[in-house]
C-alpha cells in the first residue's frame, strides 16, 4: 500500500459519510495524487500541501449536519458491549462447575476465579475507551453503526474518551445516559463534560437482527449460561 | 504569512465560495488546478490547504452551483473538470455585488474613524 493510500485511507477513516460521498473525495483525492505526481511533485510534498488527513475530514465532516444517535439505539450498543462481558463470564461458571464436580481442587479454582475476575475487571477498565480512541467506536456501536466523536467533527482523544466513561467506573447504571432524550445533542452528562457526542453512520441502517441481538443478546447467553450450568450445581 | 488568526480564518471561509465561482466561470477546472489557481492569482496570500478545497466544491455541487464531469481517459491522468451552472453564474452576480458592497461600506467606516471623524 503506498503512502498516498494510507493518507486516503486515513482521511475517509475519519469522515463521517455515505458510502457515496467517500466514494467520490476518495476518487478525487486519488486523481489529486495522479495530477501532482505527473507534474514531479512527491507524494510527501503533495500530502503537505492536502493538509493532515485529520485537517481535511474536520472541514469535510464540517460542511454536513450530524445526526446525533438517539437512547434507545445506544441503549442496544451498550447491552450489545455488556453481553461480552457476559460471555467473559462462562469461564468463572465452568471453573465453579469444575470445582462442584471435584474435577479440579477448590485451591486452582479459586485462583483460577480470581484470574478470571482480574481479567474481566482490566478489560471494564480498558474496553470501552481504548476501542473508542482508536475507531471511535466499540463492537456494540458497530453493530448499531453509531460513532464517538468529538463535538466538532474531529475522532475523539483518549482523554476524552475516559471521561466520558467515568460514569460507567463508578456507577453501572449510567444514570447520566437519561441526559440523552433532553440535550439538544443527545448528550450524556459526562459527553458534555467530555466535548463528544455519538452520531448515526450517515446512510446506514441497522437491520432488525441487530436490533435484536443489541438488546436481548446479553439475555439470551445468560439463559444458555444458566441452563448449562444450572445441573452441575 | 499571519492567516491563523480568526479573523483571516472566516474572511476565508466567506470568500472561497465566491472566489471558486469565478474561477470556474473562466473556464472548466479541476480540482487540483483550481487549489494552484487560487494561491497564484492571490500572489500566495490564500495558502489554504488543498485537501479542504474538495468539500467545498463538494457543498457547490450539491447546491447545483457547479456541475462535475470525468474526462474520458484519452490522457494520462484522469480528471474532474468542474463547469459553472446557470444558478452558479446568478449566485456569483449576487456574491460579487454583495462583497463589492461590503468592501465599500467597510472602507467608508475605517476611512471616516482614521481621519478623526470629528465633522
Amino acid at each position: 500500500m503506498s503512502q498516498s493510500d494510507r493518507y486516503i485511507e486515513e482521511v475517509m477513516r475519519l469522515v463521517v459519510a455515505t458510502r457515496e460521498e467517500r466514494e467520490r473525495f476518495a476518487a478525487d483525492l486519488r486523481a489529486h495524487f495522479e495530477e501532482g505526481l505527473s507534474r514531479n511533485q512527491t507524494t510527501a510534498e503533495l500530502i503537505f500541501k492536502l493538509g493532515t488527513a485529520e485537517a481535511v475530514a474536520e472541514a469535510f465532516n464540517a460542511e454536513r449536519p450530524l445526526a446525533y444517535a438517539g437512547f434507545w439505539r445506544r441503549l442496544a450498543a451498550f447491552f450489545a458491549d455488556i453481553s461480552i462481558f457476559v460471555l467473559a463470564a462462562i469461564p468463572v461458571v465452568m471453573t465453579v462447575v469444575a470445582m462442584e464436580a471435584h474435577a479440579i481442587n477448590d485451591k486452582v479454582g479459586v485462583a483460577l476465579m480470581l484470574l478470571c475476575a482480574l481479567a474481566i475487571f482490566g478489560l471494564s477498565l480498558t474496553y470501552f475507551p481504548l476501542l473508542e480512541a482508536r475507531f471511535g467506536k466499540t463492537l456494540g456501536k458497530q453493530l448499531m453503526r453509531i460513532r464517538v466523536i468529538e463535538e466538532n467533527g474531529r475522532p475523539l482523544q483518549l482523554r476524552q474518551a475516559v471521561i466520558r466513561r467515568l460514569s460507567f467506573y463508578f456507577d453501572l447504571l449510567a444514570v447520566d445516559a437519561i441526559f440523552i432524550p433532553f440535550t439538544p445533542k443527545k448528550q450524556r452528562a459526562l459527553d458534555i463534560l467530555a466535548k463528544t457526542v455519538v452520531i448515526e453512520e450517515p446512510g446506514e441502517e441497522v437491520p432488525a437482527w441487530a436490533w435484536a441481538a443489541g438488546l436481548f443478546g446479553w439475555l439470551a447467553i445468560v439463559l444458555v449460561i444458566v441452563t448449562v450450568a444450572l445441573p452441575y450445581l | 504569512m499571519a492567516q491563523n488568526e480568526p479573523f483571516d480564518r472566516e474572511i476565508k471561509r466567506g470568500t472561497l465560495e465566491l472566489l471558486l465561482l469565478r474561477l470556474v466561470r473562466e473556464r472548466r477546472s479541476y480540482g487540483y488546478e483550481l487549489s494552484s489557481d487560487l494561491s497564484e492569482r492571490s500572489g500566495g496570500w490564500i495558502d489554504l490547504k488543498e485537501g479542504t478545497l474538495y468539500p467545498v466544491l463538494y457543498r457547490l455541487e450539491d447546491q447545483g452551483l457547479i456541475a462535475a464531469e470525468w474526462d474520458p481517459p484519452a490522457r494520462g491522468v484522469p480528471r474532474k473538470y468542474y463547469r459553472i451552472t446557470a444558478k452558479g453564474r446568478k449566485r456569483l452576480d449576487e456574491l460579487t455585488e454583495s462583497w463589492k458592497t461590503w468592501v465599500r461600506v467597510v472602507n467608508t467606516v475605517l476611512d471616516g474613524t482614521a481621519e478623526g471623524g470629528e465633522q
